[in-house]
């Protein structure tokens, strides 16, 4: 499907959420939660917070759930059942709508959905993604962390997004991308004026600060390179940048149970714990925490991209912001870049 | 930005003590992603000593970084803290996992660091409605401990008993079984297990965790309901009589649970039954090291 | 007696005997050298006590971690109950004396997460006391049984 184009009024995207809500989607939004802004359900249209750049976490778990039940089993003592743990995944409300997410959240789900249907479909994240309908909001104004130009999206891409809406005073342009989109707003079409797409301002001509091709070339020739080690000294390890990122999805898979019942499940886990890497052996490959840095960077910028041609990451600047050591990928990245 | 008499000093005791051999490294702050923001700075390198800085914004404790077999490396090590900080040098030294012969510790006088979420936000006032809650019941704005002291030139943080610290501790104390459990099992409900905590905190030194040995699994795996409460159980109880309360944990935290209720909770608790303040002295034996024959016994049939 | 092994065997949850009636699992976790000896003379003794209770022996109370209180809990018991010589009378000297430091601040941290204290007891019952152990048990069992609707716990799933 082409793209389509509409306006809204303020007070009609109002009606619009509310209206979904009521005929039972369930609308994610960003709220105000613990002095911070979190993804969550709303009920209301006021609870989402537009204002905000980005929540602390991504919407990741809405894809990858935190821990993902992939089977259960019980023993009767004759019989075993067995519950595929997808049932209550395509069971669940299949209405969901992340609305008032930038740009950059966006552009995980399509980067995601790659490596998850590479060699192996994975049903549980096919069928979450299926189900999840995106309703973007373009940003007006990055902070120092975004850097979702260099990472070839920008604030106002409408890749990755069913619905992008534009501010533009107190009036929203929206761009329509595809079918799910327009499947969304069909039913309230009347909210909507349909318009042509040169009514729709052109987009900024957003700076780059360094070409993230040049990082890649860099980590192509200098997987040695003195500076992982001396740079991600000052890294603990903790793997915050992982669990906030919107793009990172390793996990781990765990059983749990007895004799009698249990389960096996998939939690989040992440290449800057030690024990990631860890052989049964004891021999561990990455050592140090300027290795696991380095594989996050490798991962990121160059071995994804030769396999997907995407990078895996959008610049979304979490992993900054959330550091607790203050250790900012924009300004790796750039580093790498100069060094190239 | 200019360096403050402060940076100074600072960077004039570590071009001394890496001139002088005396030690090989030094852990420091300096200028991080904006200008509200501090980053931990390794020096090995004299001309390096210039970019040592110090600020209100300098939330990190920089001990985290001596249980690092990378940074074990280098020997003798010196290190900028903070008086909360220098409490964690002390009970490492205590625990023998540094010797006090291979650390000399730069002590720097301070009142209050703001909350880095404000900070972020713009906030540069440091005052007791913008400072973490253990400022405000911080009794060591000059560390007990040090070879070197940097005097503050900020203004002392002002107290006017409004801002109550940790106020949330006695409301739960006063609430019933069933609340405080709702209480925890929303807060826990929010976990994600990313162990930043864990990470974050300068005395969770042990080569493996807990949570890592799996023969038995003691702690579940999930990130739900059960496998939370264990882990923050557990974590917290490791630190029972330990914690110095810098609070890296809540910090660190990427979802906002309140860690430091119970650190602090546990710390009244050993105090109340034990007498005992972990870090303050590196002579003292661990609070449960030790034992006395007429400890608190009212619990026991 | 036999003392169960808590990981092997799963068989901690509740049962219900019969429509109405509440039959709680206790975990009684306990030393060698005095309670388990203490259990031992009541049962030679020919006592009776309630068989809700499930014992498990360790060499020392110093060797009964926190986590085993969690284990049992996780696995569905109502009651846990720790028990082990007497102050002073520590077989290897002053295991009992560092237990009673650790479990007084740990017992305090369970109350503070919300579990009722009631379902965590402490005791010292030593070799010859076969009637304490007894008296403690049964105790214990009533209170527990008196306190059905007090079962849930942040370990176990809603």
């Amino acid at each position: 499907m082409e793209e389509k184009y509409f306006e809204i009024s303020g007070e009609n995207l109002k009606s619009f959420i509310e209206r979904i809500i009521a005929d039972d989607f369930e609308v994610i939004a960003p709220i105000d939660k613990d002095g911070d802004t979190f993804y969550g359900k709303i009920n209301r249209f006021e609870e989402a917070n537009l204002d905000i750049l980005l929540p602390k976490m991504s919407y990741k778990e809405y894809l990858l759930p935190k821990t993902e039940t992939l089977f259960e089993y019980s023993f009767s003592g004759v019989n075993t059942d067995i519950k595929d743990g997808l049932e209550s995944v395509a069971g669940a409300n299949q209405k969901r709508v992340i609305f008032g997410g930038r740009p950059c959240d966006a552009g995980a789900g399509p980067i995601m959905e790659k490596v998850f249907n590479w060699d192996f479909k994975d049903e549980f994240f096919n069928e979450r993604f299926k189900n999840l309908t995106i309703v973007s909001i373009a940003c007006e104004k990055p902070d120092n962390y975004c850097f979702c130009t260099e990472m070839q999206l920008s604030p106002e891409s409408s890749y990755g997004s069913d619905v992008l809406l534009k501010k533009a005073g107190d009036k929203y342009f929206a761009i329509v991308t595809g079918e799910k989109g327009l499947n969304l707003i069909k039913p309230y079409i009347n909210l909507f004026k349909e318009i042509t797409k040169d009514k729709v301002p052109a987009e900024n001509d957003w700076k780059k600060l360094f070409e993230i091709e040049k990082t890649k070339s860099f980590l192509d020739k200098n997987f040695e390179h003195n500076y992982f080690q001396q740079r991600f000294l000052s890294c603990i390890g903790c793997g915050v940048c992982t669990y906030t990122c919107p793009t990172c999805h390793c996990f781990d898979i765990q059983d749990e149970g007895n004799l009698k019942e249990g389960r096996r499940i998939r939690n989040w886990d992440s290449c800057q714990f030690g024990i990631f890497t860890l052989h049964t052996s004891g021999h561990n490959p990455r050592v140090t925490q300027g290795d696991r840095y380095r594989q996050r960077l490798m991962h990121k910028f160059k071995i994804y991209s030769e396999k997907f041609d995407k990078y895996l990451c959008v610049g979304c600047g979490r992993c900054s912001r959330n550091c607790p050591e203050d250790i900012d990928i924009k300004e790796v990245a750039k580093d790498l870049a100069d060094m190239a | 930005m200019a360096n403050t008499k402060t940076d100074e000093k600072l960077q004039k005791i570590a071009k001394d003590l890496l001139e002088s051999g005396e030690v090989s490294l030094i852990i420091g702050y300096t200028k991080g992603s904006n200008s509200q923001r501090m980053r931990p700075l390794f020096v090995t390198r004299t001309e390096d000593a210039d970019k040592l800085s110090f600020s209100p914004n300098a939330v990190q404790d920089l001990a985290v970084f001596l249980k690092k077999a990378e940074v074990k490396k280098f020997g003798k090590i010196g290190i900028v803290v903070k008086g909360c900080d220098e409490k964690a040098v002390n009970a490492l030294i205590q625990e023998y996992q540094i010797s006090r012969d291979n650390i000399k510790i730069i002590g720097v006088e301070c009142n209050g660091v703001i909350r880095q979420n404000i900070a972020d936000k713009g906030e540069t006032n440091v005052s007791e409605s913008t400072v973490y809650d253990k400022c405000l019941i911080c009794e060591e704005h000059i560390p007990v401990l040090y070879d070197f002291l940097v005097e503050s030139e900020e203004p002392k943080l002002v107290l006017s008993g409004k801002v109550k610290p940790y106020s949330e501790i006695a409301r739960l104390e006063s609430m019933s079984s069933e609340e405080k459990n709702a209480f925890w099992a929303n807060e826990f409900d929010k976990c994600i297990k990313c162990y930043a905590c864990r990470q974050a905190c300068p005395l969770c030194y042990c080569s493996r965790c807990i949570v890592e040995k799996n023969t038995p699994q003691w702690i579940d795996t999930n990130s739900e309901e059960t496998g939370n409460a264990q882990w923050n159980l557990i974590r917290a109880y490791h630190l029972s009589g330990r914690c110095i309360g810098c609070g890296e944990c809540e910090r660190a935290c990427p979802v906002n649970i309140p860690l430091m209720l119970i650190n602090e909770k546990m710390a009244i608790d050993v105090y109340n039954m034990f007498g005992y303040k972990s870090g303050l002295d590196i002579n003292a034996k661990p609070v449960f090291g030790v034992f006395s024959e007429n400890d608190f016994n009212d619990f026991i049939k | 007696m036999e003392d169960k092994d808590l990981k092997k065997e799963n068989h901690v949850d509740v049962k219900v005997a019969e429509a109405g009636s509440y039959d709680p699992r206790i975990i009684a976790f306990v030393c060698n050298w005095c309670t388990y000896s203490g259990a031992d003379l009541a049962g030679t003794s020919r006592m009776k006590y309630s068989d809700n209770v499930r014992v498990i022996k360790l060499p020392c109370t110093g060797r009964i971690d926190p986590l085993f209180i969690v284990e049992a809990f996780k696995k569905g018991a109502k009651g846990v109950l720790v028990s082990g010589c007497h102050p002073g009378d520590c077989h290897y000297t002053s295991g009992n004396y560092h237990s009673r430091r650790k479990y007084a601040t740990f017992r305090d941290l369970l109350g503070y997460f919300g579990v009722d204290l009631d379902r965590v007891e402490f005791s010292w019952v030593s070799a010859s006391e076969g009637n304490k152990w007894v008296s403690v048990i049964n105790e214990f069992t009533d209170k527990i049984k008196s306190m059905p609707g007090k079962s849930t716990d942040i370990f176990t799933k809603k």
